[in-house]
């Protein structure tokens, strides 16, 4: 006997067929099926965060270069009170106002986040603990450079008058190191 | 026997010299120095030129002491007075036993703070030459180091005073418990160079200072100094117009 599909095979067969057809081509619509209304985007997962400075860190580094600035604004006042360079009225004037603005700068410089001790920071826990000295020695360091700005206004060289309102502004730097820096 | 009280009384024939001028000279002058040193920080930024003459003070007057402990009279030779441990340890006990031990010049502890002393000071000053108190002085020789070394050198210049202050509180008082509990003035012989006779024995007592040669000394170490100063490079200035 030949061997044929019966009745009931062919059916089977042509079933089999449309469900597979059918199943392959629903999965491939529902690749490209829109999404319903309301849900985000799909995009992919963000990277996690690149590790940066801590806020700590950030703080410490940025009072750094406000010091290096003062410092290095300060210094070529020092040479002309020692008479190594010659007085400068503009260069004098541009120094000081530098001056007074970094130091305006430094309110804001010593969270308390940054109270991280060494090796991080050369400032002593004692600038937090003792915050009201801090802020009047502070608060002396400015007042000495508005003076300086005075003086050398209405100066205009390096006198005598010039040279006590510097040394005045030098002595705040030194007695609030030898309180609160590290030695 | 000698007592606080008759110390004073015993004819000065009886005195022998054991300290040398320049053995005193050096003392007193050093004492002043680092006093010096210290007053003239503690008075503020426009006296370092003044702390710098203490501390090129301390460097010929150290480097003098070592040569002097090497061609001077007989007490200040080192060979004379530095002892090995064995002996510095039975001097150290005999003090607790209360033995009478008689050294003409130094006795072996004081000859540890002899060393102690030269050798911190000598340091302290030394590392001052390259410091920098990041306002706006520097050590004459900074022009020869980074800035990192230098700060470095600084503060090792802050913390090391701390460690002479305890040694001279140590040798001061040292001294005074000589004077109480030994009845040696110690600090009459380091004036006058004279020590009661009994108590230094018989030959140990110097004739001759040799002042002169301390004298060329000291001078040749100024010399030397002032030229290495003046020969330091000069440090960068900022270069930065900010």
């Amino acid at each position: 006997m030949s061997r044929t599909l019966t009745r009931a095979g062919r059916m089977s067969a042509v079933g089999a067929v449309l469900i597979f057809g059918a199943s392959f081509a629903f999965s491939a619509g529902a690749q490209t099926a829109p999404a319903p209304e309301g849900t985000p985007p799909a995009v992919a997962p963000a990277p996690a965060p690149t590790p940066g400075p801590s806020p700590a860190r950030q703080a410490i580094e940025a009072r750094k270069a406000v010091f290096t600035l003062i410092g290095s604004n300060f210094r070529p006042l020092g040479n002309v009170v020692k008479g190594a360079t010659p007085y400068d009225a503009a260069d004098a004037q541009k120094r000081i106002a530098r001056l007074a603005f970094l130091a305006e700068l430094l309110n804001d410089a010593f969270p308390d986040v940054s109270n991280t001790g060494e090796p991080d920071t050369k400032t002593k826990a004692e600038a937090w603990t003792n915050r009201a000295d801090f802020d009047k020695k502070l608060k002396e360091f400015q007042a000495h450079l508005a003076t300086l700005g005075q003086v050398n206004a209405t100066e205009k060289g390096a006198t005598e008058a010039f040279k006590v309102a510097f040394t005045a502004v030098g002595q705040d730097c030194k007695g609030c190191h030898d309180t609160y820096k590290v030695k | 026997m000698t007592t606080i009280d008759n110390v004073n009384q015993i004819p000065e024939a009886e005195h022998h010299q054991v300290w040398d001028l320049p053995v005193r000279v050096f003392h007193w002058t050093l004492v002043g120095a680092f006093i010096g040193a210290y007053v003239t920080n503690r008075l503020g930024v426009s006296y370092f030129k003044y702390h710098v003459w203490c501390g090129y003070t301390v460097i010929v007057l150290v480097l003098f002491r070592i040569v002097w402990g090497i061609v001077g009279t007989r007490h200040a030779l080192f060979h004379n007075f530095v002892r090995g441990p064995l002996e510095t340890a039975r001097y150290a006990a005999g003090l607790l036993r209360g033995r009478h031990q008689h050294y003409p010049g130094h006795n072996p502890l004081g000859a540890l703070m002899v060393l102690a002393l030269l050798l911190s000071l000598g340091l302290q000053a030394s590392a001052g030459l390259f410091g920098n108190d990041e306002i706006f002085n520097v050590g004459p020789l900074y022009g020869y180091v980074s800035k990192e070394v230098s700060l470095q050198l600084t503060s090792l210049h802050r913390q090391l005073f701390y460690w002479i202050a305890g040694a001279v509180v140590l040798h001061v008082l040292a001294v005074i418990a000589h004077h109480v509990f030994k009845q040696e003035n110690l600090v009459h012989a380091m004036i006058t160079g004279r020590k009661p006779a009994h108590g230094i024995g018989g030959a140990a007592h110097i004739h001759a200072s040799h002042t002169w040669l301390a004298v060329l000394l000291s001078l040749a170490l100024t010399l030397a100094l002032a030229w290495i100063v003046n020969h330091a490079p000069e440090p960068l200035t900022d270069i930065s117009s900010l």
